[in-house]
Formats: structure tokens, C-alpha cells, sequence
């Protein structure tokens, strides 16, 4: 990714920072984290905090990574996953949702959604997740739908997708104590879409004995989705990246 | 002995899961309430907590299939 590109990614991030604030004016805006599985880490502390209030809460979390790749943690015990790791080119840390490997970094933006108490919906956790989704991508100016896209890496029914591209995963934990749950459901959008990605993805995914072949028309970022008209209005044309 | 159980109210259609890890091994000794199990479905990962302090005992392994409300284990 070039300074442009970079810049954009900032530009974009913070874009969305003000809508999600204008949509939910609570949510937590984390940028800029200094270890990856710590970034990681952190949706699960909010979600283990929010368990221990007694009040219902709803937590909402805007963040981004340094460049990783993210496994279910069900991966890290593998025998492969010394070879996977050093195929990735990058850290390689755990998360305790599912799914398949994603990658993370600055044209990445995570949204994470944690309920409790009589928040949850335990039973359809993505539900809230992606109403916030579709909510914050109205707001941009483009509507998407929920659905699986073939040949996109860590795919599921719910996708946010747009045009027939995947634009964000989701994956989700359901967390019990006692009678108490917490549903943590969190998005990965893609603010710019970078093939190599997926290069690294598939190698991962493949030392961990996956079959996996992605696609890199199966995918788009908000960058190409804008145009240059609106990245303008939000400071992210090209002059304005340029200057 | 107490079965561990995939609670029937996990999610809505009744459809099938897999087991997604053990967080301990066979054998070992864990204590009521403790995390022992990940049930995957639909990227969303399910935590399945012991219903008793004892000694694990695992009964399906990672990958299988699983049904809401079968016993995937037990705590001797």
C-alpha cells in the first residue's frame, strides 16, 4: 500500500469514526494499537467487563490493527501452524470467534458490537451487528445486503456484501456465565482491498491443510466504492492525498 | 458423572454444529464453570462451560458434527 492509498485508509477510518459517533454516540474509537493480539484482545476484555455489570449494556468499537493475519484460536495448537505462521509474512496472532483466517492492518477497519443482558440475541447474534452495518453504510451514501459471496476468503451468510463483493465478514462469540451471556459479534470492512492479502491467506490457510482459493474479483473497498466525488467530500481525493 | 450438553437455546433452527476445540485435554482436571469447549457454527463460536468439577472426559472430537442438546462429554 502506497502513502496515497495510507492516507486514504485514514481519511476513510475517521470518515467512518464520525458517522458511527453520529449513529452511536458511545462507540469507542481505537486507532493506532501497538500489538496485534493485544488490539485483538481487547474486544474480548470489553466483552468479560460488560458480563460483570449487572445493567444491560451495548458496547460499540471502532478499530484497527498493525498488519496480521487473525486465526480462530482453535489454530493455535495445530502441528502446522509453526509453517503456516512462517508462510504469512506477518504476525500471526488468535481470536476465540470463528471462521477462517482474515487479515488486519490500516486499510482495515474492525467494528465490533458486544450485548448483554436483555441486548443479546443469542440466537441470531449478527442480526444487531449488521443492522449497525447497514446503518453505517446508508449513512455513506450505498446499501448493501447480507449474503455469502463465492470465491471470497472467510466466507459466510453474513457477509455485508455490495454488488456481489464482499465488502465485510463478520464472526461472532457467544460468551455464557451462569446465567449471563454476552454476544460479541464483530465486522471486518475493507477500506482499500490489496490482492496480496489473500496471497498470504491462502498460504496460511493451505499449511493448515485447507483448500483455499480466493478470489480477488469477489472482494471490493470502500475506496473503490466511493468514487472520487465522495472521497473528495471526505478529504480523500487524490489532490487532497497528493498535496 | 455429569454430561456436558449443548444447551437446546444456542440458535434458532435447530441445524447442526460442529465441535470447534477443547480448551483441555481428556483427562484433565477442570472446575465447574470453566470454559472447556468451542461449538462452531456459522463463524460464531459457542462457549460450552463445565456443569461440574471433576475429571474431563471427551467424547467427540474436533470437527464432528454435533447436534443442540447432545452430550459431547462428561466430567467424572
Amino acid at each position: 500500500m502506497d502513502a496515497q492509498d495510507q492516507t486514504r485508509c485514514d481519511a476513510l477510518f475517521h470518515a467512518l469514526g464520525t458517522k458511527l459517533l453520529g449513529i452511536a454516540p458511545d462507540a469507542i474509537i481505537h486507532d493506532a494499537l501497538a500489538e496485534p493480539q493485544a488490539a485483538v484482545d481487547e474486544d474480548i476484555v470489553m466483552a468479560q467487563q460488560a458480563l460483570g455489570e449487572s445493567a444491560p449494556l451495548k458496547l460499540v468499537r471502532l478499530w484497527r490493527n498493525r498488519p496480521c493475519l487473525v486465526l480462530p484460536r482453535r489454530h493455535a495448537h495445530s502441528p502446522a501452524i509453526g509453517e503456516a505462521s512462517a508462510l504469512a509474512g506477518m504476525p500471526v496472532v488468535f481470536r476465540k470467534s470463528g471462521g477462517r483466517c482474515v487479515a488486519h492492518g490500516p486499510h482495515i477497519a474492525n467494528l465490533t458490537l458486544i450485548l448483554t443482558g436483555d441486548h443479546t440475541a443469542p440466537r441470531a447474534p449478527y442480526r444487531p451487528l449488521l443492522d449497525l452495518l447497514g446503518s453505517l453504510f446508508a449513512s455513506m451514501g450505498f446499501v448493501g445486503e447480507m449474503r455469502s459471496v463465492s470465491g471470497a476468503h472467510c466466507d459466510g451468510r453474513h457477509n455485508f456484501a455490495v454488488d456481489g463483493k464482499k465488502l465485510a465478514g463478520t464472526a461472532a462469540l457467544v460468551m455464557r456465565r451462569g446465567e449471563r451471556q454476552a454476544v460479541l459479534a464483530h465486522a471486518s470492512i475493507s477500506l482499500h482491498f490489496i490482492a496480496s492479502d489473500l496471497t498470504a491467506i491462502m498460504q496460511v490457510e493451505r499449511a493448515l491443510g485447507f483448500e483455499a482459493d480466493y478470489s480477488a474479483q469477489s472482494h471490493v473497498g470502500l475506496t473503490e466504492l466511493l468514487g472520487n466525488a465522495a472521497l473528495s467530500e471526505i478529504g480523500t481525493d487524490r489532490e487532497t492525498c497528493l498535496a | 458423572m455429569t454430561a456436558i450438553v449443548v444447551p437446546t437455546d444456542l440458535w434458532e433452527d435447530g441445524s447442526p454444529a460442529v465441535l470447534g476445540t477443547w480448551l483441555f485435554s481428556d483427562g484433565e482436571q477442570v472446575r465447574e464453570g470453566t470454559i472447556v469447549a468451542e461449538v462452531m457454527r456459522d463463524k460464531a463460536s459457542y462457549e460450552i462451560a463445565a456443569p461440574a468439577s471433576g475429571t474431563l472426559r471427551t467424547h467427540v472430537a474436533e470437527d464432528d458434527e454435533i447436534a443442540l442438546g447432545s452430550a459431547i462429554g462428561r466430567i467424572d
